[in-house]
């Protein structure tokens, strides 16, 4: 069984369907099974059907407001370059209102229901083996995997929502008295629970450079050093879920292939930017073209 | 080759003590590889020169006040329970200093230079048992390991203090130009390095229950609620951490013997209290006493 592995990393979406569009159209790669995390489970549900220019129309036009109903960012100019800044009045906003994260992200629920239809559900259903997506279920403290097969598809239009919810910026999900956040808190890369499922060749994208190349400033008070220790965890999730699932395919005699970004895309994976995320899917599309002529070793270091 | 793993988990590291000393003064285990985080490195230089006694004495007698020199939090007394609640004027405090942290630990580093002399440190240097301490840098965002045979005493200690700070409570360290903070922000229980380093059988002290036994209580605000992901994600790379353990260890034929603490011992490990601590050094003694060593369990996928 083929399976198709997506990782977290908001904006740079873009770039994992740049590679999967490769994947799939060019060399015609057919997957049974599909598992995303964040990012990775907006595109699932599309890419299990297909429907490449489709997902591409929506990655590359998403903007800030498809996203936020209260967005904790604001974008500023400065010459040419951009950069983004915390939008205070909106933060303090939620505060008032007694709530927990500085940003709400209801406009992405909205816009997940109306892009995907009860129809392509159903499709999905008759198919294919099975689309995950992974949730943190926080008041448990562990990480769930929520398939297409157990779900409505009211409910499973809610997991892939909540498995995008990137807390303290978007909204906190409260499910059956459990609350649940982004994926990526506990799984940023789900290639085990592939296996688990029964996979034996795995083309995994993960949205993150396989070495870091620069060192990182770190925040001058606390608040932005508490966000750079949460980058920091989440890339030592991410690495340890690789690892986990290198060691797991060679347990087990699964073909894995792992597609990483080659350079670091962005610094804060929140903001869309239609300029860069056509960029990214280009890039994508080239650089999985270009490791599929170099094949690289995925060996266990 | 035997190694001992301690992993990370602030006050509860008196029971891992506990363990530990029943298992080289009463098992008479011989290590030759001794390797902590957070906590867990506090100890393994005393375990390593053998001052069992000495380091109890220590972990039995310390107060909030020997570890911060800038505590961050007020701890009070309801109902019974000791909840921990913000030190708001403290932090603000820190925040006029311009500091980056909500707290400063220098109080922890006296007391590891006072603790480990030169003398002994010199000793252990000397002998053929090799103590490594964990520690994350956070400007390169990779673990890593620092081992007593590449440090001066200086550098020993520090490595090792670094290794307990828990940022954003604890003083974040710059060094060599990179900044570093507690090793449990990458590596919990560091088994995948004891074997890297050539262990074939370890006894890990994971300072946590082997399955989870509560459910977390809802957040009642942001900042709550960041302390909270900031959790779970530590949990999460502990429970990875066991995970490549025990995959390396099949790969690699190498035995694990896992110690987990019986029940939840605390829901704040930075509470720091005297009875408390003295209480778990002696149940974590008793339970690697009455414990049947349950041998590393390998059927991977659970």
């Amino acid at each position: 069984m083929k399976a198709l592995v997506i990782s977290g990393g908001g904006s740079k979406g873009a770039f994992a369907g740049g590679v999967a569009q490769y994947l799939m159209q060019d060399l015609g790669h057919e997957y049974d099974m599909f598992l995303g995390t964040s990012t990775g489970s907006l595109l699932i549900p599309h890419l299990s059907l297909n429907k490449i220019d489709k997902v591409y129309n929506l990655f590359t036009n998403v903007t800030q407001r498809d996203i936020f109903s209260v967005s904790p960012f604001v974008q500023r100019k400065k010459g040419n370059r951009e950069y983004v800044s915390i939008d205070f009045v909106n933060s303090l906003w939620q505060f008032i209102r007694m709530k927990r994260t500085f940003g709400e992200s209801k406009h992405l629920k909205r816009n997940i229901r109306r892009n995907f239809t009860k129809e392509e559900f159903e499709e999905i259903l008759a198919t294919k083996e099975d689309v995950v997506v992974t949730v943190s279920n926080l008041s448990k403290n562990r990480v769930e995997y929520k398939s297409i097969n157990d779900c409505t598809y009211e409910e499973f239009c809610n997991w892939v929502w909540i498995s995008c919810n990137y807390i303290p910026f978007m909204s906190l999900a409260t499910v059956d008295g459990f609350e649940y956040a982004d994926g990526a808190f506990g799984c940023v890369v789900p290639i085990r629970e592939a296996i688990k499922r029964g996979a034996t060749e795995i083309d995994a994208i993960v949205l993150e450079v396989e070495a870091m190349e620069t060192k990182k400033v770190l925040g001058k008070n606390p608040f932005s050093l508490m966000l750079n220790l949460y980058g920091h965890l989440l890339d030592q999730v991410e690495r340890n879920d690789v690892t986990i699932g290198k060691l797991a395919a060679r347990n087990k005699n699964v073909k894995l292939n792992i597609y990483y970004t080659p350079t670091s895309l962005t610094e804060n994976s929140l903001i869309f930017s239609k300029r860069l995320m056509v960029n990214w899917w280009r890039q994508g599309y080239d650089y999985a073209k270009m490791k599929h002529k170099d094949p690289l070793s995925n060996e266990l270091k | 080759m035997r190694a001992l793993v301690i992993s990370g988990g602030g006050s509860k590291g008196a029971f891992a003590g506990g363990v530990a000393q029943y298992l080289i003064e009463q098992k008479k285990n011989e290590y030759d590889l001794f390797i902590g985080t957070s906590t867990g490195s506090l100890l393994v230089s005393h375990l390593a020169s053998r001052k069992v006694d000495e380091i109890k004495e220590v972990y039995t007698s310390v107060t909030q006040s020997s570890i911060f020199s800038h505590c961050p939090f007020k701890i009070k007394n309801k109902r019974g329970v000791e909840t921990i609640g913000i030190h708001h004027f403290n932090i603000i405090k820190n925040f006029i200093k311009g500091s980056k942290t909500f707290g400063e630990s220098y109080n922890l580093k006296k007391l590891i230079d006072n603790t480990t002399s030169e003398e002994e440190f010199n000793k252990l240097k000397q002998s053929n048992v090799d103590v490594v301490v964990t520690v994350s840098n956070l400007s390169l965002n990779q673990v890593e390991y620092k081992s007593i045979n590449e440090c001066s005493y200086e550098e020993f200690c520090e490595w090792t203090w670094i290794s307990c700070n828990y940022t954003p409570f604890m003083t974040l360290v710059k060094k060599n130009g990179c900044e570093y903070a507690d090793g449990g922000l990458g590596s919990m229980v560091p088994i995948e390095e004891a074997i890297k380093r050539g262990a074939t059988e370890i006894d890990a002290i994971v300072l946590q229950t082997e399955v989870t036994q509560l459910n977390r209580m809802p957040s009642i605000n942001p900042f709550s609620l960041l302390t909270n992901m900031f959790n779970f994600m530590l949990d999460r790379i502990e429970s990875q951490n066991i995970r490549i353990g025990k995959f390396v260890a099949t790969n690699n034929d190498a035995i694990i013997n896992f110690y987990y603490t019986p029940t939840v011992l605390t829901t704040n490990s930075l509470i720091f209290n005297k009875e408390k601590m003295t209480k778990w050094w002696q149940s974590g003694f008793d339970f690697a006493k009455h414990t049947n060593e349950k041998l590393s369990q390998l059927e991977i996928l659970e």
